[in-house]
């Protein structure tokens, strides 16, 4: 089943302890088209958290409503949650820490579990779900806590895919870990993404994640959503993407700074190193 | 805004906030002291008016510290209502079996009132205007003659510092864990008590796991900095008594004496 | 770079092991030198012995077998607690290194440890935060900052101390990249400028190619070091730098390029001749 996302003019508050922030989202009207790869990109405190747990009912909008497929989440007592949090799966940052199982193979079916699947499928779950994160089932009966950083945080997600959810979002999942780990746990997210077309959303900071994984970008600002659209047409206007005060792509960084000091004109925006040396072929002059 | 203001500090630039901490903790604890030594009306006119006016002098409006009564309105009434209903004297306005509303009833029960909602205005008073960490260092700098009873007492305030900087820390993960747990289907709050008790274990097991690791990074990056526990350190945090804080404890002296003796001629 | 005959930092034969009934040295006969005023990066996937290598050069472990010299002393039980002011280290995360419940409480922990006056200390809180550019926040509590000031806060700490040498251990690893240029950028001034010594442990490959010198670690070895154009020329297995990335595609791609490493600059340049 492939789902989308629906924002119709939500207004969100947040509310912890003496803080109350009004409007962490300012009327949002929003679609994410179903099976897309979306990054959300901001700065911090420019409402992309609050986004994310809106999608998951942890926020409760104040005014307006949110449609995850035939389901929705407004302002009223007593909705049930549960079918929402069935389908949509939140992976938090650093997700390594909700970890608390003393084998690898609870902390997964926990989900399951709660969402009233039986232990024997939910153990059948999580010997699937572990091979999809590229760990091998032996693991299932280690302790989570013996395993290294990277590890962990694949069991934490293996353990929101377990929920067999038809939305992922996450927040920042590379954030932390070396340049091989992060990779590996991207490519993974991609994989899914294309292979069952699980709508995925992603909160991130680096613009050379949003060129090399994302179809479509969110950016966010105050609360509002300032540009919704693909990424090409994304990163093809460079000054508006510096009125946000966000950074580039490595590889373009490094074209503008090229054609800024060599006069140089290359015939298109090039959002990686491939692209950028058959453009450099393109031009005639290597 | 929590309901529990004891404990919070609000910033500010007061001349309550800008008092020595030594001040504020000792006049407090006098304070508390002579409350209890009160007895007749003009002495509680007297510690009203000193209360007034420090909340006055606070900057903080009236209404939070009103607030910070509230948690504790019903403690307060029930300790009211036994003064009133259980000590006899003087004229008897009711009386039934052991109950009995009297005219010293009465007056007990008023002065319970009282004393209770200024034990929690004068300590609300010093935690508002306070930071935490400077309340611990007044408390270490007091308690620091017990050090010749063998007492810890560098490596207590240094403790109470350290866990002080962390609350806020502890509190930003808690909530995320919930969060997390209840993304994963948990159901905060409903089903038996047992069922409730279990889903907390979800919450506290990585809190405690967390806390642990926590604790190692501190305890490296502490001895990375040159941390012994058993070497004298000097400190960056320094008293400032001023003319002020002489002129507090002052006026705190004229207090307790005009108490004791308006408790000794009226 | 200028080298100073005499090394600041010397290690020989450093070899380590979490669980001594196991024959795996997690580092095993490290030697290396550190010079004065340079910036050394040592790079290497989990479980190379990075973040091990950077404990025992704090003494925060003892070493199975080999030597730690700091500023010509042996590093030794004993005098540990003073060669902590001659290197001051930076771990990768930012909230549980940061002790103080302000800035400049913060800051000034180390030097309270170090029993310096208040008057004194007072001075070299104001120059460490002025250095990293955070004297404004100096009232403000860890809540209210970013990973990146936290940070900043973590190196002026450092800084107060007037170590001889600065440990980063994967120091960058969780700030966005943005914050991360940032913080090379005032570390790489303030080097030139107080010609400081940095050791830089450290997953980040453009890091370490504006490096002075590389080592590169694997299964607890030292397999090669360097300059950073003879070390991502001698390993195929790094991942290099955007500017050789190209380079190799093209070279690979059959093109008429320079057949040694290349930095942005360098590529820059060349493209520029072509051109012209």
């Amino acid at each position: 089943m492939v789902t989308d996302i629906k924002f119709i003019n939500v207004s969100v508050d947040y509310r912890t302890g003496p803080l109350h922030s009004k409007n962490v989202l300012d009327n949002i009207s929003l679609h994410i088209k179903p099976g897309t790869f979306t990054a959300v990109v901001g700065h911090t405190g420019a409402g992309k958290s609050s986004l994310l747990k809106t999608m998951n009912g942890l926020v409760i909008p104040k005014k307006g409503m949110v449609k995850i497929g035939d389901y929705s989440i407004s302002n009223q007592p007593n909705q049930s949650l549960k079918n929402i949090r069935k389908r949509v799966g939140m992976v938090f940052q650093f997700p390594e820490s909700q970890i608390f199982a003393e084998t690898v193979e609870k902390d997964i079916c926990f989900g399951p579990l709660n969402f009233g699947i039986s232990p024997r499928e939910a153990k059948e779950i999580a010997r699937r779900v572990i091979k999809n994160v590229g760990l091998e089932p032996s693991c299932l009966h280690k302790s989570p806590f013996s395993l290294s950083g990277g590890e962990k945080r694949r069991v934490a997600i293996a353990g929101i895919l377990a929920m067999n959810p038809e939305v992922l979002v996450l927040d920042e999942p590379g954030a932390g870990l070396d340049p091989a780990g992060k990779k590996e746990i991207l490519s993974l997210l991609e994989k899914w993404n294309k292979k069952y077309r699980m709508t995925t959303i992603m909160v991130t900071h680096e613009m050379d994640d949003v060129a090399r994984y994302a179809d479509d970008v969110i950016v966010m600002e105050k609360g509002k959503i300032v540009f919704h659209g693909d990424v090409t047409s994304f990163f093809s206007d460079v000054e508006r993407i510096k009125s946000w005060k966000l950074d580039l792509p490595e590889t373009l960084k490094f074209q503008l700074e090229l054609e800024q000091q060599t006069g140089i004109r290359l015939p298109e925006k090039c959002l990686t190193p491939e692209k950028l040396a058959n453009a450099l072929i393109e031009v005639g002059l290597v | 805004m929590n309901k529990l203001l004891l404990g919070r500090y609000i910033p500010g630039d007061s001349v309550v906030h800008r008092l020595d901490s030594r001040t504020k903790l000792i006049s407090a604890v006098c304070f508390i002291v002579i409350i209890f030594l009160a007895n007749h009306w003009q002495s509680f006119l007297l510690l009203w008016t000193f209360t007034f006016l420090t909340l006055y002098l606070t900057g903080i409006p009236l209404n939070i510290y009103i607030r910070g009564v509230k948690p504790f309105i019903w403690l307060i009434l029930f300790a009211v209502l036994m003064q009133i209903l259980f000590t006899g004297g003087g004229e008897i306005f009711f009386q039934w079996g052991p109950v009995t509303i009297s005219e010293l009833g009465m007056i007990n029960g008023l002065n319970a009132f009282f004393r209770f909602t200024l034990i929690i205005f004068i300590s609300t008073v010093v935690t508002l205007t306070t930071k935490p960490v400077e309340l611990t260092d007044a408390i270490y700098f007091l308690v620091k003659p017990l050090k010749v009873f063998r007492l810890p007492v560098e490596e207590i305030s240094i403790m109470l510092t350290i866990a002080l900087r962390f609350i806020p820390n502890l509190f930003e993960e808690t909530r995320k864990i919930i969060d997390a747990q209840k993304a994963r289907g948990t159901e905060f709050g409903k089903g038996s008590v047992f069922q409730q008790m279990k889903t907390l274990v979800p919450v506290f097991l990585p809190l405690f796991v967390n806390s642990l690791n926590r604790a190692e990074d501190l305890a490296n990056a502490m001895e990375a900095r040159g941390f012994r526990p058993d070497m004298k350190r000097s400190s960056f945090r320094q008293f400032h008594w001023k003319w002020q804080d002489s002129f507090t404890i002052g006026i705190l002296v004229l207090l307790t004496a005009s108490i004791i003796l308006i408790g000794l001629y009226e | 770079m200028k080298e100073s005959p005499l090394p600041i930092i010397e290690v020989k034969n450093l070899s380590y092991r979490y669980d001594l009934r196991k024959n795996t040295d997690i580092l095993s006969s490290v030697t290396f030198s550190v010079f004065k005023g340079e910036w050394l990066a040592i790079v290497g996937n989990n479980g190379s012995g990075k973040s091990t290598l950077a404990r025992l050069l704090a003494g925060l472990l003892t070493p199975l077998e080999g030597k730690v010299f700091i500023d010509g002393i042996e590093l030794t039980e004993k005098n540990k607690w003073q060669i902590r002011k001659k290197i001051g280290i930076v771990f990768q995360n930012p909230d549980n290194q940061f002790i103080g419940t302000t800035v400049e409480d913060d800051v000034a922990f180390g030097l309270e440890n170090f029993n310096i006056p208040y008057n004194e200390m007072k001075q070299r809180v104001q120059e460490a935060l002025q250095m990293v550019d955070m004297l404004k926040y100096r009232k403000t509590d860890p809540a209210n900052l970013s990973g990146g000031q936290k940070q900043r806060v973590a190196i002026a700490g450092v800084l107060a101390v007037k170590p001889e040498v600065i440990l980063l251990d994967e120091a960058f690893i969780m700030l966005d990249p943005k914050s991360r240029d940032d913080m090379l950028k005032t570390l790489k001034t303030l080097k030139e400028k107080y010609r400081l010594t940095i050791i830089s442990i450290t997953h980040d490959m453009n890091e370490a190619a504006s490096s002075d010198r590389m080592i590169v670690l694997k299964n607890g070895k030292i397999t090669a070091t360097g300059t950073p154009g003879e070390v991502f020329s001698q390993d195929p297995e790094l991942e290099p730098p955007l500017a050789e990335k190209v380079r190799r595609i093209l070279h690979n791609k059959g093109r008429n390029v320079p057949d040694h490493f290349i930095t942005e600059k360098e590529l820059i340049s060349w493209l520029q001749t072509l051109n012209s």
